[in-house]
Formats: C-alpha cells, structure tokens, sequence
C-alpha cells in the first residue's frame, strides 16, 4: 500500500472546534502512540480518544498504516468514553501493596525486557492506569527512589555504572512506566528492539557492539536476579556424576538428553559388581523422590544445615524462608554457564513420597553414615558432595531414630574394633596391617569391605597405592 | 444492468474519496471495509452517538453492502455495535429499510453518507434519544 517509512500529512477533524494538520509515519506510529501525540493538540486526553477514519474506529494497538491513511485524508478525532482499562482502574484502590509490585516489577528488569516477569498484563494494566499510581509514577525521582530500594538493584547499580545511568535518565523511567501501563506498546517496543537487535548483526562491527551491550547490561541483570547460587564447574561435575551424565568428546555436539534429576535411579548399588558406584548413594532410590514427613517439607540449601543436630522442627522453620526466597527468584535463574555438563541447579523443592521400600533403603544409606560420622574426615569424601542426604541434615538423624528399626549388620554402639572383627583380619590377612586405618577406612565404607577399597576411601586412610582393587576379591 | 454498472464505480469512488478525506458534517464516516475490493461492495460506517442523547460519546460501527445495482437499489446496512432503535432488527442489527426513511425513499442521487446522516437523526430525535441501550462496545 503505501511506503512504509514515508511520513504523510493527514487532518485531524475533532467533532467540536478546529481542525489541524499533523504528520506522522503511519508505519511506525500504533494508534495509540498517535493519540499520544495528539494530546497536544486537542483537550481530549489519549485514554478518551477516539480516532475514526473511513468508517472505522481505530484500535489502539494497530499501527496506523493498518488503515491505509493516506497523505491528504481524514481522520476524526471523537471524545468517547473512558477505556475499560482506566474505567477499571478507578475501581483499584492503590495500596502499598500495588506499590511494591511495581517496584518488585521494575526491579525484575528495569530495561522493559520483561517488566512484567510472571505478572498478569490486565492487574498490572489496571493498576498502572489509576490516578495515584500514575501521579507517583510521573515523577522519576519517586520511581529511582524506589528502585533503588531494592537491595539487588542498589547492588548492580553500584557494579554497573552504566546502568545507574540509565536508571538516572528521567526519560527511560518514563518510558518504562508507559510501556507498563500499555502491554500493545510494550509488546510493540519489544518487538522494535528485537528487530534492531536482528539487524545490528549484519552491520559491520555489529555483532561487537552487541556483544558489548550483552556484557555491560543483560549480564549484570540476569546475575544480579541470580541470587548468588551460580553454579561453578565443580558443583555441575558433581551433580552430572550424580545423574550419570559424561561429558560428551570435545568438538562434538551434545544432542543427548538432559537427564531428569527426578527419575527413579535404576542402576543398583552393589558394591561387589561395582565399587566405583558406592559414590552414589542413593542406590536405587531417585535421588530427590524421598519421603519427608511433611509433603510441603523442603529441604535446606546446604549453606545452611549445621553439623549439629536441631531438631527437626527449627532447622525446618530455618529453612523455609530461605527456600521462598529461592523460589521467588527462580523464574530469572539462568541456566549456569557451564558448557557440558547440564545445567540443572539442584532444585531447592524436593518432591516428597511416602515409599516404605525406599525409607528402608535409605536408613540403609544412613546408617553408614552414622556409623562413620565421627570423622572429621567424612566431610571431605565424595557422599558429602550431597549435604542434603549426608548426615549433616538433621531431618535424617532424627528420622532414623524416630523408625528405630533395628539393625542388623552392625550396632553402632559397639566400638568398631568388635564390630569390624571379620573384616579387619581379612584385610590383615591381605597386608594391610595399620589397624587404626583399616577401622578408620572401614567406617567410612560402612564396614563393607569391597567399599573400603574405593578410591577415595584408600586415598582417605593412606592407602594410596593399592592398584586395582576390584581385582583382589 | 449495463448501463448502471458505470455510473455505479464512478459514483462510489466519488464517495470513497469524500469519506477518506472526511468532506461532510463530521459526524459520520464511511470507507470501505478492503482498499483492494475493486467492487466497491463492502463499506464501512461510523455514527459518532448524538450529543445530548443517551448515545453521547458512543461510538457506532455498522456495515453497508452495495449490491451492483447501487445506486439505484439502496444498499443493505447493519448495525456491527448493538443499538436499540424501532428501525434495527434487534437480533441480526440489519436497518429494516421500510423503518427508514431514507431507505424507503431511497433515490439514486443519495449516498452512503444519507443514510448514515439519517441513522444519527433517528438516534437523536425526541422519541429515540431516551431510549436504554446495551453497554458501548457489545455487538449484533
């Protein structure tokens, strides 16, 4: 129809007093956008606005040159009633707590990627239309103050003066605010963005200049909402070992699936077909499929079990804030940026079930634990790499006390030098004559010989050189 | 038919140009409904709701049909908004041409915009204005 950049000159008929010219590009204008900028020229406000061309009414999220306006034509200008969305409006009470999620709002992404985050378009539409919020809004200063309430943005500011600037700017905060009252406008700004962003690829020197945007702006942004738990090399190795996942050969493409942390383990733990599997241990019960007396019970982030035995209620009041503020930032947790091995950060809500087969199974795995915890050592053995389920949780000492099934190959209370008798004189019998190791070895592998001989625990009680242990039994 | 066709392009395309650039009292507009259609059969209408009536700050959308013997047969029209009026049928919004006196008289010298003058009339005058209407934005 007409040429999409070309810039026309329409009248504008109000339905009472004079009319007057304007010029516009109806291919880059939405309607609402026009009605923005002939608020100047009329006394009708954008929201009472009508415009009416050709028989039709123009509809605010429309680019105007849906219409076909043409250089020389007509467009009346009619004051209707107020948009549902202000009409709306006027029927929410502006509470602090609309305050707060604008700021929550603004400080998700103060750029407009997302100024909505989870948010439902209309409430927000309808709260950024009311009269307070759109008076406390006008002035930037109110809107830096609170963004700069918010403890993460403060922080990111001060790392990034860039974006302090731009949070400085009174007209990017207005335009923020716009495009949060107008999801049509936003969508349409966000979809301008993204074009731009498409074709500073092709320029010359365009996709450093991209790169350099990624690095001064979306990366302190996603790491600031990231909230602190980055996954680092060591922990993603840890959990791609958990969930038995290699890293694929350099140079090829990892087109295998992610593993799910949640499926059911099916590899069994038997230490005499293979030892290097004692590692896991959770034998064949799903890592995170585990009972917990409370369904709605999560378990807590590892910064913040103790040692020490709580007991299980206060370490779960502990825990659960912590785990909301989690959750609350999760939605902005990034993948990691490890390059292999997959990035699943250990979910901080643990879906829990009551599986008798599977309590049994893991009071098996406690009590090995229990039976070594004496040993400042066990915390540098590879079961700690799971403080959920390693004894420093206080949910699974106090569990298995509570189950108080009796158990049947060694009583803890004995002492190890009784308990381990059988096993100590094999081992002597096979030259390792340092008694205290061997307890000390034995302990750590839970009295179970074929353990004993797992790398770690060799490397734990001295035992560094004994090559190929498999081989001996 | 023939003899019509002619005049029929000619005298919608002197009202296409007359609603585009908006020549008339203001209070209507017209276009047709696809800038491609070369039959110039489906047009678009508007009735900016008279002030001083219960339809004050509406905003009326209706659709007119030329058929091709336009002019001298009076097009089809239809309310798309819901309206109450004695000359809309209340269930498909179609104006009953005999309740309208410009449909019923209709002369080939009149234009889309007659009718849709005549519509704003009828909306406005004293039996009409007071009538209760369904909520702005609900249509037929």
């Amino acid at each position: 129809m007409e040429e999409p950049t070309s810039v026309i000159n329409v009248k504008f008929r109000p339905s009472n007093g004079d009319g007057f010219d304007y010029s516009f590009d109806p291919g880059q204008l939405t309607v609402r956008q026009l009605k923005e900028e002939l608020v100047l020229h009329t006394t009708i406000p954008a929201d009472n606005m009508r415009l009416v061309y050709s028989g039709r009414v123009l509809k605010d999220e429309d680019m105007v040159d849906l219409y076909g306006v043409k250089e020389g034509h007509t467009i009346h200008v009619v004051r209707g009633a107020a948009n549902r969305a202000s009409e709306q409006a006027s029927n929410v009470i502006p509470t602090s707590s609309g305050q707060r999620n604008i700021n929550s709002a603004t400080a998700n992404s103060p750029f407009g990627m997302n100024p909505f985050g989870n948010f439902d378009q209309d409430l927000m539409r309808s709260m950024m239309n009311s009269p307070m919020i759109r008076h406390l809004l006008s002035n930037p200063e109110i809107v830096r103050t609170m963004v700069m309430q918010n403890p993460t943005m403060r922080q990111m500011i001060e790392r990034n003066p860039e974006i302090g600037h731009i949070i400085n700017d009174p007209s990017f905060i207005r335009q923020t605010m716009d495009m949060a009252r107008n999801p049509e406008l936003m969508r349409e700004m966000m979809r301008n963005n993204d074009r731009a962003l498409a074709n500073l690829e092709t320029i010359p020197g365009g996709f450093n200049h991209l790169r350099r945007m990624y690095h001064t702006l979306q990366e302190p942004l996603e790491s600031a909402g990231r909230n602190n738990d980055q996954s680092s090399e060591a922990a993603n190795r840890r959990l791609a070992e958990m969930l038995n996942v290699e890293r694929p050969p350099q140079g090829r493409i990892n087109n295998t699936p992610l593993p799910n942390p949640w499926a059911p383990r099916n590899n069994n733990n038997n230490p005499s077909t293979s030892s290097a599997n004692t590692t896991n241990l959770f034998g064949g019960i799903s890592p995170f499929g585990l009972m917990f007396p409370s369904a709605q019970m999560t378990f807590p982030p590892p910064s913040t079990t103790s040692r020490t035995t709580n007991s299980t209620q206060r370490s779960n009041q502990s825990s659960t804030p912590n785990s909301q503020t989690n959750n609350a930032t999760s939605p902005t947790n990034a993948p990691g940026n490890a390059q292999n091995f997959p990035n699943v950060n250990l979910p901080q809500n643990l879906p829990t079930s009551i599986d008798p087969e599977s309590i049994r199974r893991l009071q098996q795995v406690m009590q090995r634990h229990m039976t070594s915890s004496q040993f400042p050592s066990r915390q540098q053995m590879p079961q700690s790499h799971y403080p959920f389920f390693g004894l420093q949780n206080p949910f699974f000492a106090n569990m298995q006390q509570s189950l108080g099934t009796p158990q049947t190959s060694s009583q803890p209370s004995e002492p190890p030098e009784i308990r381990f008798r059988e096993q100590l004189q094999r081992l002597e019998e096979m030259g390792f004559v340092d008694q205290a190791a061997n307890i000390r070895a034995l302990l750590a592998a839970g009295g179970d010989v074929n353990t004993f001989f797992d790398s770690e625990n060799r490397a734990e009680c001295g035992y560094r050189d004994i090559i190929s242990p498999s081989k001996i039994f | 038919m023939q003899l019509s066709y002619i005049p029929r392009n000619f005298k919608l395309l002197e009202e296409l140009e007359k609603g585009e650039k908006g020549i008339g009292d203001g209070t209507c507009s017209y276009g047709l409904s696809n800038g491609e259609d070369i039959y110039m059969s489906d047009w678009n209408g508007t009735i900016i709701g008279p002030p001083g009536t219960i339809h004050e700050n509406r905003i009326y959308s209706l659709k007119l049909y030329c058929d091709e013997n336009y002019p001298n047969n009076p097009p089809t029209v239809h309310f798309i908004s819901r309206i109450n009026l004695p000359c809309v049928n209340q269930h498909t919004g179609k104006v009953e041409p005999s309740r309208l006196s410009c449909l019923s008289q209709w002369k080939s010298s009149n234009s889309l915009e007659d009718i849709l003058v005549d519509l704003r009339r009828e909306m406005a005058n004293a039996v009409n204005k007071k009538l209760p209407q369904p909520p702005e934005g609900s249509t037929f």
